[in-house]
Parts: C-alpha cells; sequence; structure tokens
C-alpha cells in the first residue's frame, strides 16, 4: 500500500498512507495580505522544487520541503512589467523547465497582456516579461493559457471584438526573443483556452464551447519558421448550459458570481480533457444550479471524438470553477469550489481512475470548508464576484501526484469592527492529491 | 483526521464517505483579529456538536457537522464578565455535559480568576460566570483547569507584585475547588481555597473517580496530591500530599531558534497537560534534553504515564523523551482516548524550520516508552516577530500552550489545535486538526 516516493516528506508519506487529503496541504494567500485584489483567480504550478501559487496582483514561491515554507513572494507587477495584473494564469513547462506567468492589465493606453517566463526552473530567480500590446480601444478581460512541444500560447477576451489566440514560438521566447502571431477564431464569443500540454506532440489544442457544439482547434506550425503556424478546428456537437446561475451561500444574503465557460484544457497522451462550470438540473433536483462538465475527448484518425461526457453536479448544491489535471494513468484530479445555501463557500475536490466507471467521478472531497459568507455585510442584495478559475497542475518530479489551489471562505478576520459595507474575506488552501486518493 | 496506526489503511474509507462529509482539519483563529492577543495560547475542547478554541482572549465555537464552520465567536472577557483575561482554558466535561472555561485578570485595582460554566452542551448559549477575586499585591499567572465526577478545580499561581503596597498578600499556587454539582445547578457554589504548598496541575479526568488527581514533573521527583470530598459536604474536600516518585529532568528548556530569523521563540519548560483515564494518568512537558545524534541542549517533549496502583499509590509506566537532533519541540498538548492511546500535539521549530504545528502519538498495544514520527500538521511559512524584545533580548512570545481534547461522542477521536508561523510575517495562525486512534 506504501507508494511513497522522494518527494513527499514524512508527514506526507504519513498521510497519504493513512488519511490522504491531510497534512500535505498549506495556507495559500488570503484577502488580508498585502497586494491582494478581489476576487482572486487562484492559480497553482508545481515544478520540480516549488510550488507557486498566483492569484491578483501577487505571487508566492512554496518550497516541496518542508512543504508549504514560503520561498519567495512578489507582485505580479513587477514580475510582469505590468501596471495591473488581472486574470493572472500560471504554468511550468516541465519539457522546457520553465515558468510561464500571464496577467492582463486592462487600464492605461495600450491595455497590454503581459507575459513573464522564467530564466530556469527556480521560481525565486529572474523571468524576462514581454508585453503584448491590444489595439485600440480593446480591454482584456478574461486569458488562457497553454504550451506543446514548440509552442506557448495564450488567449484574451478582448472586449468589443472577442477572443484571439496568440501563438509563440516557444524556441525563440526561451531564448529571450518574441516571434507570434494571432489568430480570430470562429467561436470569438465563447471562453477558448490552449491546451496544456503534458506529453510530446507538436500540435497544439485549443478548446472552445457553446450550447450546441465544442470546437477543438489544432494549431501546427511554429511562428516565424518556414510557413508558421496554421489552424484548423472541428466542431463536435454537444449540449452545454454556459450560464450558470449565481450561487448562493449559506448565512448570507449575497449571490457569488460564478460563471461560465471553459477552465481548463489539458492534453496528455491522446486525451483532450475540458472542465467548465455549466448550468444544470441535477438528479433529484427541479432547480438549475452551477455544475461542473468534464469532457473527454480522444483522438482517433487525426479528429477527436468525445469519450466521456460528465456533468458534475448534487441536489441544492452549486459546483463551480473545476481545476482540472491529468496524470500518465489518465487519472483525473478536479478541484473545484462548492456553495448552497447549506453550505459556506468551499474549496473541494473530486477525480476520476481510469479503471472506474466510464462518464463519472467520486465523491466530492472537502479540501477546505467555508467558515462564514463570503459578505460586505451591508443588508442588499449583492453578487460578488468569485473569481473565475482555481488551480490544479500536475507534479513534474512525480506525474501521479497533483496539486490544487482554491478559494473559501474564511472567518473573516477584522483588526476593529467592520463598518458595512466592508471588503469580503477569501483565502485560499493548496492541496496535494497523491495517487492513493483516487 | 489522521491515524496513528499505519496497519490502518483509510484511503478505501475516504472514498464512501457521504457526499461533502470529509475535512479533517481547519483554520482556526488568526492574529490581528480584534480583540486577540499575542501570542495565543491556544486551548481546545470538543463537545457532541462543537468545538471550542480559546486564545487569549477570545473564544470561536466551530460545528463538527458541517467540519469548521463557524458557529460563534465571543470576547472571552465578555463571555467571563471578566475585562482582558489571560491565559484561557477549556475543557468539556461529557459527563456533566458541561463547559468549563477559566482565564486570569490582573489590574492595579482588580485582580481574579475567571471561571464560567455553559448551561447546556451548546457552547453558544449561556455560561454562568464565577469570579475569584484576589488581592491586587498579587499577579494571577498560569491559570490551569481539572475536574472529576464532583469537583471542578482551578489552580493558578499569585505571583507578587514588584514594589506593591500594601504589603503583599499571601503568594503561591492556590486552588480553587468548586462544588461541581452546585455549579451544574447554577446557583451558589460551595468553594474552598486550599494552598498546596507546590505547583501542581489538576487532571482532566476521563473516567468515573470521586479523587481529583493533581501532579507535577519536578527535576528530581513527581508531585501527587489528590482531593477528595466536596466542597461544603460532610468534611469538605480534603487535599492529601501523596508520595512522590523518583524522576529525573531538565526543565530548563532553552529558547527556540527560528529559521531566518535571529529571534528566539520563549518556549517555557514545565508541564503542560494532566490527564487521567482508567487507573493511569499521563502527563506531558517542555523539557530540555540532548537529543540522539545532538551534542547541544534542545527543547524536548516529556511524556510520563503513571498507573493508579490505588490506596493513592502510583508508579511510573512510562516515561517518553521525545526529541530530535538540531530540533525544538515544545508545548505537547495531550488527549488520551478510551484504549489508552496517546495523541500528542506539539510546536517545532530550528534554525532550519519555521515555527510550526507537529503531532505524534502512540497506541496501547505498541511497544512501551514510544511514540510514532513526528508528523507536520501545519507547515511554518515564516520567521515570527512579534513581541520579540523579551527581557530586553531577541525573544519572542511564542504562547505557554496547546490544545487537545478527546471526542465525547466518538472516544477514538482526538482533536488538537495549535500554533503555527504564517505568511506574512510576522504573523501567527492556529489549525485544528482531528486525529483518529482507530
Amino acid at each position: 500500500m506504501s507508494k511513497s516516493h522522494p518527494l513527499m516528506s514524512l508527514a506526507c508519506q504519513f498521510a497519504a498512507l493513512a488519511t490522504i487529503l491531510a497534512g500535505c496541504a498549506f495556507e495559500g494567500i488570503r484577502r488580508t495580505d498585502p497586494s491582494t485584489d478581489s476576487p482572486p483567480d487562484v492559480q497553482v504550478a508545481a515544478g520540480p522544487n516549488h510550488i507557486v501559487e498566483v492569484t491578483r496582483n501577487v505571487m508566492r514561491v512554496f518550497l516541496k520541503s518542508p512543504l508549504g515554507e514560503v520561498a519567495a513572494a512578489g507582485d505580479l507587477g513587477t514580475l510582469l512589467g505590468c501596471s495591473e495584473t488581472k486574470f493572472p494564469r500560471l504554468r511550468y513547462d516541465q519539457q522546457a523547465q520553465r515558468w510561464y506567468v500571464l496577467a492582463a492589465q486592462t487600464t492605461g493606453s495600450p491595455t497590454r497582456v503581459c507575459l513573464a517566463v522564467s530564466a530556469t526552473s527556480d521560481p525565486t530567480g529572474a523571468f524576462a516579461s514581454y508585453a503584448f500590446n491590444l489595439p485600440s480601444g480593446l480591454v482584456p478581460n478574461s486569458s488562457g493559457l497553454g504550451f506543446n512541444d514548440d509552442k506557448v500560447a495564450f488567449t484574451t477576451n478582448e472586449l468589443g471584438f472577442g477572443w484571439v489566440l496568440w501563438v509563440l514560438n516557444k524556441s525563440a521566447l526561451l531564448s529571450g526573443t518574441v516571434t507570434y502571431q494571432t489568430f480570430s477564431l470562429s467561436l470569438s464569443g465563447t471562453v477558448t483556452i490552449p491546451a496544456t500540454t503534458l506529453s510530446s506532440t507538436t500540435t497544439l489544442f485549443v478548446g472552445a464551447m457553446t450550447t450546441s457544439l465544442l470546437a477543438v482547434s489544432s494549431v501546427n506550425g511554429v511562428p516565424g519558421v518556414g510557413g508558421g503556424a496554421s489552424i484548423t478546428t472541428q466542431n463536435i456537437p454537444i449540449t452545454y448550459d454556459e450560464v450558470p446561475p449565481n450561487s448562493p451561500q449559506k448565512g448570507s444574503i449575497d449571490l457569488l458570481l460564478t460563471s461560465g465557460g471553459i477552465k481548463d484544457v489539458v492534453f496528455r497522451s491522446g486525451s483532450l480533457w475540458v472542465s467548465a462550470t455549466s448550468g444544470c438540473i441535477p438528479s433529484g433536483d427541479a432547480v438549475k444550479r452551477a455544475c461542473l462538465r468534464v469532457l473527454e475527448l480522444v483522438q482517433q484518425g487525426g479528429s477527436f471524438s468525445v469519450n466521456q461526457n460528465i456533468e458534475y453536479g448534487a441536489a441544492g448544491a452549486y459546483y463551480f470553477y473545476p481545476a482540472l489535471t491529468v496524470d500518465p494513468d489518465n487519472a483525473v484530479v478536479v478541484g473545484f469550489g462548492a456553495s448552497s445555501p447549506a453550505i459556506y463557500p468551499a474549496f473541494w475536490a473530486t477525480g476520476r481512475r481510469t479503471s472506474d466507471a466510464p462518464n463519472s467521478l467520486r465523491m466530492p472531497q472537502v479540501i477546505e470548508v467555508g467558515q462564514a459568507a463570503y459578505t460586505n455585510g451591508d443588508g442588499v442584495v449583492d453578487v460578488l464576484p468569485w473569481g473565475r478559475w482555481f488551480g490544479a497542475a500536475t507534479d513534474p518530479s512525480y506525474q501521479r501526484n497533483t496539486w490544487v489551489a482554491g478559494e473559501y471562505a474564511p472567518f473573516p478576520v477584522f483588526a476593529s469592527p467592520p463598518t458595512p459595507p466592508y471588503t469580503p474575506q477569501y483565502a485560499t488552501r493548496v492541496q496535494q492529491i497523491a495517487d492513493q486518493l483516487f | 483526521m489522521r491515524v496513528i496506526a499505519q496497519s490502518v489503511v483509510a484511503g478505501a474509507v475516504l472514498l464512501v464517505l457521504s457526499h461533502g462529509a470529509l475535512a479533517y482539519d481547519f483554520d482556526g483563529t488568526r492574529s490581528g483579529e480584534y480583540l486577540v492577543g499575542d501570542p495565543p495560547d491556544v486551548q481546545l475542547a470538543a463537545g457532541p456538536n462543537h468545538l471550542v478554541e480559546l486564545v487569549n482572549s477570545r473564544m470561536r465555537v466551530f460545528l463538527k457537522n458541517p467540519l469548521g464552520e463557524m458557529a460563534s465567536t465571543v470576547d472571552l472577557g465578555t463571555l467571563l464578565g471578566c475585562p482582558g483575561p489571560f491565559d484561557p482554558r477549556v475543557r468539556y466535561d461529557a459527563q456533566a455535559q458541561r463547559w468549563y472555561i477559566s482565564a486570569a485578570r490582573f489590574g492595579s485595582q482588580d485582580s481574579r480568576v475567571c471561571f464560567a460554566v455553559s448551561r447546556t452542551p451548546d457552547p453558544t448559549g449561556p455560561f454562568i460566570q464565577y469570579q475569584f477575586v484576589i488581592d491586587p499585591t498579587v499577579f494571577p499567572d498560569f491559570d490551569t483547569l481539572g475536574y472529576n465526577d464532583d469537583k471542578v478545580i482551578v489552580e493558578f499561581n499569585r505571583v507578587p507584585v514588584e514594589g506593591a503596597s500594601p504589603p503583599i498578600a499571601q503568594t503561591g499556587v492556590e486552588l480553587w475547588i468548586l462544588n461541581k454539582a452546585d455549579l451544574l445547578a447554577g446557583g451558589p457554589v460551595r468553594s474552598q481555597s486550599v494552598f498546596p504548598g507546590t505547583f501542581v496541575m489538576p487532571a482532566t479526568t476521563l473516567s468515573s473517580n470521586t479523587t481529583l488527581y493533581l501532579e507535577n514533573l519536578e527535576e528530581t521527583r513527581i508531585v501527587l496530591m489528590s482531593v477528595t470530598g466536596v466542597p461544603g459536604v460532610g468534611g469538605g474536600a480534603v487535599v492529601t500530599t501523596l508520595p512522590t516518585l523518583p524522576f529525573s529532568a531538565n526543565f530548563v528548556a532553552p529558547s527556540s531558534p527560528q529559521k531566518n530569523s535571529d529571534n528566539l521563540l520563549y518556549t517555557v519548560g514545565s508541564i503542560r497537560d494532566v490527564v487521567y483515564r482508567n487507573g493511569k494518568m499521563w502527563a506531558s512537558a517542555t523539557s530540555a534534553c540532548t537529543p540522539s545524534g545532538d551534542t547541544q541542549t534542545r527543547c524536548c517533549l516529556r511524556l510520563v504515564e503513571l498507573n493508579d496502583n490505588g490506596a493513592g499509590s502510583f508508579s511510573i509506566a512510562q516515561d517518553i523523551e521525545y526529541s530530535q537532533a538540531n530540533t525544538y519541540y515544545f508545548y505537547p498538548a495531550i488527549g488520551v482516548d478510551a484504549t489508552d492511546a496517546l495523541v500528542v500535539g506539539f510546536g517545532a521549530s530550528s534554525s532550519t524550520i519555521y515555527p510550526s504545528f507537529y503531532a505524534t502519538g502512540r497506541k496501547a498495544t505498541e511497544p512501551v516508552n514510544t511514540l510514532h514520527g513526528p508528523t507536520r500538521v501545519a507547515a511554518g511559512q515564516a520567521p515570527y516577530g512579534v513581541n520579540c524584545l523579551l527581557f530586553g533580548m531577541p525573544l519572542c512570545r511564542w504562547g505557554d500552550y496547546f490544545g487537545a481534547a478527546v471526542d465525547p461522542v466518538d472516544s477514538h477521536t482526538i482533536w488538537i489545535a495549535g500554533e503555527y508561523a504564517a505568511y506574512p510575517t510576522p504573523t501567527w495562525s492556529t489549525r485544528i486538526e482531528q486525529v483518529s486512534t482507530n
């Protein structure tokens, strides 16, 4: 039963043997920390020796051993050279041994998307930063970030225009120069996310989903090389409610703004996994709730087909922001948010092993309980943004080990009695989920 | 939930728990909160439906289901009717189904030991307050709290106030013995005040017994006393000094270094907890020792189990010095389950470890004088730096104790609460962890 590995501290071995979830987690960024902003838009990535969490404005580097110690902390704006850092995204590219950090500057002129690339696998070291200016009048309003063997790609939702895919020559980027192409996408009005590619391929996949189809775009070639990059798109019919309701919470009339759309796209060994927040009526329920949608597409003869299509909800409950990653056995771990009139905003997880029944996810596990309502206390019904996504990552040193980071509502800490409306407080937690879990 | 026995594999169990039922640890109180002081002096008790955490000077009540949700938070001074209380203690008496809380207050014209008892098993309900007024020429320090079938004892030190006028009242250790039946009736309480002549800590008594034992671990002996009878009944309570037991220990514990800081933690040596159950009495202390493989004196844990041989005779069953080379362990809080399994929550720090919250334990069936390897409950994330000029030296107050409690519903569950250094420095935070001895 012992599947310990060199990365695990004693505590984590103990927990993995016996309890799995406890002991291999640590406190992440909180709203009460300096320079933070709301909502956090939590992201996490794992390198050989570090775990990195980013939220709006803030990046924090933790050691893997001793797990959870803070190795460095910084301001995302300084790192990225952007005066504002909304919608952050973070990835660790094991093949390149580099960290990629992306965020958007929505104010000033021009607005821009900023990308930083680490010089080495050490996220406490130097980063090179690059700014991508948007045309006058366009404002970035969301983002996605992915990579494969030869490309790094990001997407931006440019208000007034739509989603745009930016494809960068990875080799050039790693050597300190930027060569890129942009693509306007056929489904420019819907969330579009490039894949985090965890197995070797020269095709970079990009996912977007509407109420009636899932569009998988394949980007081949490399900007600045030969004919450059080109894109083809396969539309796969599906049914998807992309408008989940706002999520109620225990203890407050305020609602959480829990947006729909794709949250993560991960490609590994022929499977393309997509996670999204959806609207659904769970079994045993009569009301539409926020639910998780998890799809697995498999490659067959150069095209994709749907292998699994999972709508994951619970009667009376609201699930949102599924952050997904995949291990080498095609086991999936999903960190997500949960809330309801009986549940304070909490951070939960689920997953599946390849041997599980198709189209199934395991029972949800509580990573971190919400302790109080997320509210500004003014007694008026407000819809409070809860961010747009959580984070999940595979550990490059032991790929059956995954990390998830998510947001929950802690009991708020005030230095003196607050006067409503006050700033609601969130906290984040980073959790290791070893392969013994699923 | 952390399982002591490595032979128990709980992984499968996790997967069949009901929807949303799994979270085994959660955030406790954090520094910076309104009316929360430094250091915390963490305490914890468990009732049928709630967990209560005390710090200086706040009470937080958490639900057991959903675990970790906040049920209420109360200023301890208000609850006790005692402004500015310090050294809080809390116990849940499963037999009486009541919560006991004690703390001390010092003022130039108003010194008291304050005590409150709940009216029901619900700690969010009303408490009845009792006050023990003390001559302000003495400082009431390090109150402790114990109980058995028919008595509750609050022990405290009467420390002389330098330069106090009029002349100093009687100093030394005082026992405030309370008639438990009176406490439960909610009316006037018959009590006795006794000066035992030496420090002894009253036991938390977890099995039926009309004798309440008190114990102290000294450097050359174990001091034992018993209290029989009840204040106001017959001849009243009788304090008897029992034969001492030969013992050898060093309680001049060094201050504890911490990673990346010149400030030391002021980690005081001496007894921390006494628990009596089924004819056995465990005591825990911070001690000084030279760990195996080390050449310097460090902070260590000392855990001593006595057998109650009847007629006031005790013998040492186990004597454990728990240490690690180059590491400082302190503030062991203990819980003992119905099978005599022991769980210990404690602090750890060193020049390579930020102040952290660890745990260990043993089952009764395991080899005597052994404890499991340490398990990290919450990693320190940064150095701690508040109140770090104690005695004019770079010493930080880190509190005097952690908390542990047996669950009254599931006697194989023990809860522990402890402190760790959170990021950003110099904050502290507490974490509450469920430990199963099954």
